[in-house]
C-alpha cells in the first residue's frame, strides 16, 4: 500500500490503539492514561490536518482492504468525509481534555476512556467510510462503544437507559442491514458515488428502492433522532456530560445524520430521490420533528433533558436540509452538521460544569449562576444565542442557507418552521439565561463541589472559591469557552476559506454541478 | 482605525476584569465615537472577512446622529456612577457597554447583515439592562420588550432572506435600490415595516415604550432614546424600499402616523389637564408623536417617492435634533416615577398573549402526559401479555430442551445464513 493509501488508515487507528492500550491499565496510571488519550487526540489532528492539505493540493486518499468476495473495506477521503472527520477530531480533543477535568478522582476511567477512543475510532470510520458496507460496520461498532459510556455510572437509571439505547439502535441496525443487503441484491455494489449509483436501475425496482430508502433512513434515523425514533436520547443523558457532549455534538447523532446526507446524495442522488418522491416525506417528518423537539424541551426541568430535546429538533434541520433538495439548502444543511456540533458541544460542556461544581441539574435551580460562574455561562450565552439564531454565531448561518434554499425550491412552507423553531428555541433558551443572570442566587448551591461552607471556612467569602479564584478547574472551564469562540468564529469569519460555510460550499457545488 | 475603535473599544470594555480596573469605563468607552464626531471627515473602511462582508463608515448625515448620541450617553454615563464594590454594578456596566456597542455598530456599518447582527447585540443586551436589579415594573416593561423585540427579529430576518434571494450585495443603497424594483417587494415591505415599528415603538406598538419610560431609571431611558428605539427609526429609513406602487400602504402609514400624534396629543392633555405631572411617562408621548410624524412622512415618501429622495436627509438632523431635546427633558424631569393608571397598561390583548401561552402550554402538557400514561398502559397490557407467553413457552420444558439443543441451534443458524446469502445472491 502507498503512503496515501495509509493515511486514513492510520486516522482510524490513531484513536483505536491508545483505546486498547487504555483498557489494560490500572486505575493509578493517571498520567499515562492521560499521555495516552492527548497523544491519540493530537495525533489524529495532525493526521486529519495531513489529509485536508494534501485533498486541497489534488492528492487521493484511499484504503481498500478486502472484506467480503466483490466487497472491500473502503476508507476514502473526500470534501464531505473530511468536513465530519475534522468536526469529530477537534471536538474530540476538545472533549478528551473535558473529560480528564471531569471524571477526575472518578472510579473507571481506563474503563471510560477505552470506550471513549473506540465511540471516537467508530465515528472517523463513519465519517471516512467510502461504501456503505464499510460505513454500516463502524455504525454498529458507534452503537458498542457507545453502551458501556451511557451505563458507566452503573446506576439502574443508566442501566435502564443503556437497554433502552441498545433496543433503539440495534432495531435501527437491523434495519439499515436490511436495506444495505436488499440495495446489493439489486444493484451489485455499494460504492458511494457522487450523484448515487442508482439512476440506471430500471423503474420495475422503483417501489423496492423506495422500501430500501425508507428502511436505510429509520436506520439511520434512530441515531439522528428523528421522530419517533427518538425516544433513547433523553434517557440517555443520564449518562456523564462528556459522553453527553460526545453523543450530541460529535459522534452519535451525527453519524445517523451524516448517514442520511450520505444514502440522499451519494446512494440515491439528489436528483434520482426527488423523482422517486422519497425527499418530500422526509422533509415533512424533518420538519415535524423540529416542532417536536422543541414543543418538548420547553417542558423539560431538566436541564439535560431539556438540551437533549434541542438536540432532536436541530438535528432535524440537517435532515431537512439534504431533504429541501436544493443546493443552497444542502449548504445550510451540511454547515449546520458543524454547527450545531460547536454550539452543543458548549452548552453541554456548561451543563456538566454546573453539575459537577455547584450540584445544579435543574433549571429551576439555576438562580443567578451567572454570578458564581459567569464565565461558564457566558459561554452558554453564546451557545444559546446560537441555538435561537442570533447574528453573528454559527447557527444564524445555518438557518440563513436553509431559510433561502427553500426560497430558491419554492418551498416557502419551510421558512415557517424555521420561524417556528426560533421562537420555540427563544421560549426555552431565554427563561435559563434569564434565571442565571438576573435572579437572586440561593443562599447555597445543591452540591457545592467540595463542600466547602462547612466547619472551617466559616465566615469567608463566599466567592472564594476552591480553586483558587477561578470559578471551577481549569479542565473544566476552557474546553467550553474554546468552543463558545470556536461557535462566534464560524459566524463571524464565515466567508474565510477552510470556514465550515465554505466548505459545505464546495460539498454543494460537487453534488450539484459537476458532471 | 478610529471608525474600528468606536465598535471595538466599547466591546472591550465591556469585558468586566477589563473596566474594573479602569476609572469611568462608561465615559472612557465614548473617547473614538466623540473623536469620529468631532474630526469632519467622511471616511469608510470594507473588511470583507467580516460576516457576509461588512464595512463601516461615516458621512455628514450620521454625524449628525452620532454627535447627538454622544452627547446623550456622556449624560446617561454621569447620571448613574457605578459603585466598584457592587458586582451588580459590574455587570450593569457590562450590558450598558454591550448596548452601546451595538448602537455604534448600527448607526456606522454600511450592510443589512451588519445592520441587524449590531441592532440584535443592542436590542438584547438593553433588556438585559433594563431588568438588572430592576422591580417588578422594570421585569413587566422588560418582558414585553423582549416579546417586541423577538417577534421583530424575526420578521427582519424574512425581509433579510428576501434581499439574499434577490441580490447578492446587501449594502443600503443598492438593496433598496434591488427591492423596490423587485417582485417581492411587497412582502419585504411588510417585514420591514412591522419589523422597525415593533422595534422602534411606532403607534400602535408602543406598549413596551410607555412601559420603559414609566419604569426605568432616566439613564435607561437615556440609553433607551440613544440605542434600540433610534437605530430603529433609522433602520427604517435605511431599509424601507420606496417605489409608487405602494400607494394603499403609504396612505395607511399617514393615517397611522395622524393616529399616533392625535393619541400622543390627547394624553399629553389629559395628564397635565389632570395634573397628574410632567414625569416621564409623558415625555413618552412626546416620542410615539415623533415616530407618528415620521410615520407621517414616510407614509408621504410611498405615495411620492420624488420627494423622498430630495428631501430624506433632512431626517437625520431631526432624529438627532429630537432626541438631544428630549433627553434634556428627560433629565430636567423629576427623580419620582408617576404611578402607573390604569388606562397606562397595555391593551389586555398583550398581556393575555403571555398568560395565554402559558396556559396553552400547560395544557398541552397536561394532553402529553395523559396520552403518554395511556401509551403507556397500552403497552405495559401487550407487553405483560408478550411476556406471560414468553414465560409460559420459557417455562414449558419441552420447549426448552428443544431451543437449547446445539443441533437445532446450527440448523437454524444454517437455514438463516442460506436466507442471507440467496438474498445476497
Amino acid at each position: 500500500m502507498s503512503w496515501n493509501a495509509w493515511v486514513p488508515l492510520l486516522v482510524v487507528m490513531s484513536s483505536l490503539l491508545p483505546g486498547l492500550i487504555i483498557f489494560g491499565l490500572a486505575e493509578d496510571k493517571a498520567r499515562l492514561r492521560i499521555a495516552l488519550n492527548l497523544f491519540g487526540a493530537l495525533s489524529k489532528l495532525v493526521l486529519v490536518s495531513w489529509m485536508i492539505w494534501g485533498v486541497y493540493q489534488g492528492y487521493h486518499y484511499e484504503t481498500r482492504l478486502p472484506l467480503l468476495p466483490n466487497l472491500e473495506l473502503v476508507l476514502r477521503a473526500g470534501p464531505l468525509a473530511l468536513l465530519f472527520v475534522s468536526l469529530s477530531t477537534i471536538l474530540w480533543l476538545v472533549t478528551t481534555v473535558y473529560a480528564i477535568g471531569y471524571l477526575e478522582d472518578s472510579p473507571h476511567r481506563s474503563r471510560f476512556f477505552g470506550f471513549f477512543s473506540l465511540c471516537v475510532t467508530a465515528t472517523v470510520g463513519v465519517a471516512l467510510a467510502g461504501n456503505l458496507i464499510t460505513f454500516l460496520l463502524f455504525y454498529e461498532l458507534l452503537t458498542l462503544a457507545t453502551y458501556p459510556l451511557i451505563v458507566h455510572r452503573g446506576t439502574e437509571e443508566a442501566r435502564q437507559a443503556g437497554q433502552t439505547y441498545l433496543r433503539y439502535t440495534i432495531s435501527g441496525g437491523a434495519l439499515l442491514l436490511i436495506g444495505t443487503v436488499w440495495l446489493y441484491s439489486l444493484t451489485g455494489t455499494l460504492e458511494f458515488t457522487p450523484k448515487g449509483f442508482l439512476s440506471n436501475v430500471g423503474e420495475q425496482h422503483y417501489p423496492a428502492l423506495i422500501t430500501i430508502f425508507a428502511l436505510l433512513i429509520a436506520g439511520l434515523g434512530v441515531k439522528a433522532a428523528l421522530f419517533p425514533l427518538h425516544g433513547w436520547l433523553p434517557q440517555a443523558m443520564i449518562a456523564p456530560a462528556p459522553v453527553s457532549a460526545l453523543l450530541h455534538a460529535v459522534a452519535v447523532v451525527k453519524a445517523g445524520a451524516f448517514g442520511i446526507i450520505r444514502v440522499v446524495y451519494d446512494v440515491f442522488g439528489v436528483e434520482f430521490s426527488a423523482a422517486l418522491g422519497v425527499l418530500a416525506p422526509l422533509a415533512w417528518l424533518a420538519a415535524f420533528t423540529i416542532i417536536y423537539g422543541s414543543l418538548r424541551a420547553l417542558f423539560q426541568d431538566d436541564l439535560k433533558r431539556r438540551l437533549a430535546y434541542s438536540t432532536i429538533s436541530q438535528v432535524s434541520y440537517i435532515a431537512l436540509g439534504v431533504a429541501i433538495a436544493g443546493p443552497i439548502a444542502t449548504i445550510g444543511g451540511v454547515v449546520h452538521l458543524v454547527h450545531q456540533g460547536l454550539m452543543k458541544i458548549t452548552l453541554f460542556f456548561c451543563a456538566g460544569n454546573l453539575a459537577e461544581t455547584l450540584g445544579i441539574h435543574k433549571i429551576s435551580e439555576m438562580n443567578g449562576v451567572g454570578r458564581r460562574m459567569p464565565w461558564t455561562m457566558a459561554a452558554f450565552t453564546i451557545g444559546a444565542f446560537g441555538m435561537i439564531g442570533a447574528p453573528p454565531i454559527a447557527g444564524f448561518i445555518s438557518k440563513w442557507y436553509l431559510g433561502l434554499g427553500a426560497l430558491n425550491t419554492g418551498q416557502s412552507w419551510v421558512i415557517l418552521v424555521l420561524a417556528g423553531s426560533s421562537l420555540l428555541n427563544a421560549a426555552y433558551f431565554l427563561p435559563i439565561l434569564h434565571r442565571a443572570w438576573f435572579m437572586p442566587p440561593p443562599e447555597s448551591w445543591p452540591h457545592e463541589h467540595p463542600d466547602k461552607h462547612k466547619g472551617e471556612h466559616k465566615g469567608e467569602h463566599r466567592d472564594k472559591h476552591y480553586w483558587g479564584h477561578k470559578e471551577t478547574a481549569w479542565a473544566l472551564l476552557l474546553p467550553p469557552l474554546v468552543t463558545a469562540a470556536m461557535a462566534l468564529a464560524a459566524g463571524l469569519l464565515v466567508t474565510l476559506p477552510f470556514s465550515p460555510l465554505e466548505w459545505a460550499k464546495l460539498i454543494s457545488v460537487r453534488e450539484f454541478y459537476q458532471p | 482605525m478610529t471608525l474600528w475603535m468606536a465598535v471595538i473599544w466599547p466591546l472591550l470594555l465591556s469585558i468586566p476584569s477589563l473596566h474594573n480596573r479602569l476609572p469611568w469605563p462608561r465615559h472612557l468607552a465614548i473617547i473614538p465615537a466623540a473623536v469620529l464626531t468631532v474630526i469632519p471627515v467622511d471616511a469608510s473602511i470594507n473588511i470583507a472577512w467580516l460576516l457576509y462582508g461588512t464595512g463601516f463608515a461615516i458621512d455628514g448625515n450620521i454625524r449628525w446622529i452620532l454627535g447627538a448620541f454622544v452627547v446623550i450617553w456622556f449624560a446617561a454615563a454621569t447620571i448613574t456612577l457605578p459603585s466598584k464594590d457592587k458586582p451588580s454594578s459590574s455587570y450593569s456596566t457590562t450590558l450598558y457597554l454591550l448596548t452601546l456597542t451595538g448602537s455604534v455598530g448600527t448607526l456606522l456599518t454600511t450592510d443589512l447583515v451588519g445592520f441587524f447582527s449590531f441592532s440584535t447585540l443592542m436590542g438584547y443586551s438593553f433588556y438585559g439592562f433594563l431588568i438588572l436589579n430592576g422591580d417588578k415594573a422594570q421585569q413587566r416593561a422588560g418582558r414585553l420588550y423582549l416579546y417586541f423585540l423577538i417577534v421583530a427579529d424575526l420578521a427582519l430576518f424574512e425581509a433579510l432572506l428576501l434581499v439574499a434571494f434577490t441580490t447578492q450585495h446587501f449594502q443600503y443603497e443598492i438593496a433598496r435600490q434591488v427591492m423596490s424594483d423587485s417582485s417581492s417587494s411587497p412582502v419585504y415591505l411588510y417585514m420591514v415595516l412591522l419589523g422597525f415599528a415593533l422595534k422602534a415603538g411606532i403607534w400602535p406598538f408602543y406598549f413596551w415604550l410607555t412601559a420603559v419610560f414609566n419604569s426605568g431609571s432616566r439613564s435607561t431611558v437615556l440609553l433607551l432614546l440613544a440605542g434600540p428605539m433610534t437605530m430603529s427609526l433609522l433602520g427604517l429609513l435605511r431599509w424601507l424600499p420606496v417605489r409608487e406602487d405602494f400607494y394603499i400602504i403609504g396612505i395607511i402609514m399617514q393615517l397611522l402616523g395622524v393616529a399616533a400624534i392625535l393619541h400622543a396629543t390627547l394624553r399629553v392633555v389629559t395628564l397635565i389637564l389632570f395634573n397628574q405631572g410632567m414625569a416621564r411617562f409623558s415625555t413618552a408621548w412626546f416620542v410615539i408623536s415623533f415616530t407618528g410624524l415620521l410615520s407621517l412622512a414616510l407614509g408621504t415618501a410611498l405615495l411620492n417617492p420624488f420627494l423622498w429622495q430630495q428631501y430624506s436627509h433632512i431626517v437625520y438632523p431631526l432624529i438627532a435634533a429630537f432626541s438631544v431635546s428630549l433627553s434634556i427633558l428627560i433629565l430636567t424631569t423629576g427623580k419620582t416615577h408617576r404611578k402607573p393608571a390604569s388606562t397606562d397598561r397595555a391593551p389586555v390583548l398583550i398581556i393575555n398573549i403571555s398568560h395565554e401561552l402559558k396556559k396553552w402550554i400547560q395544557a398541552t402538557q397536561q394532553l402529553a402526559t395523559y396520552l403518554k400514561l395511556r401509551a403507556k398502559t397500552l403497552w405495559n397490557k401487550s407487553g405483560s401479555f408478550v411476556i406471560r407467553r414468553y414465560q409460559h413457552v420459557s417455562n414449558d420444558q419441552k420447549i426448552k430442551s428443544f431451543v437449547t439443543d446445539w443441533k437445532i441451534n446450527i440448523t437454524l443458524f444454517l437455514i438463516l445464513g442460506l436466507a442471507l446469502a440467496w438474498l445476497a445472491r
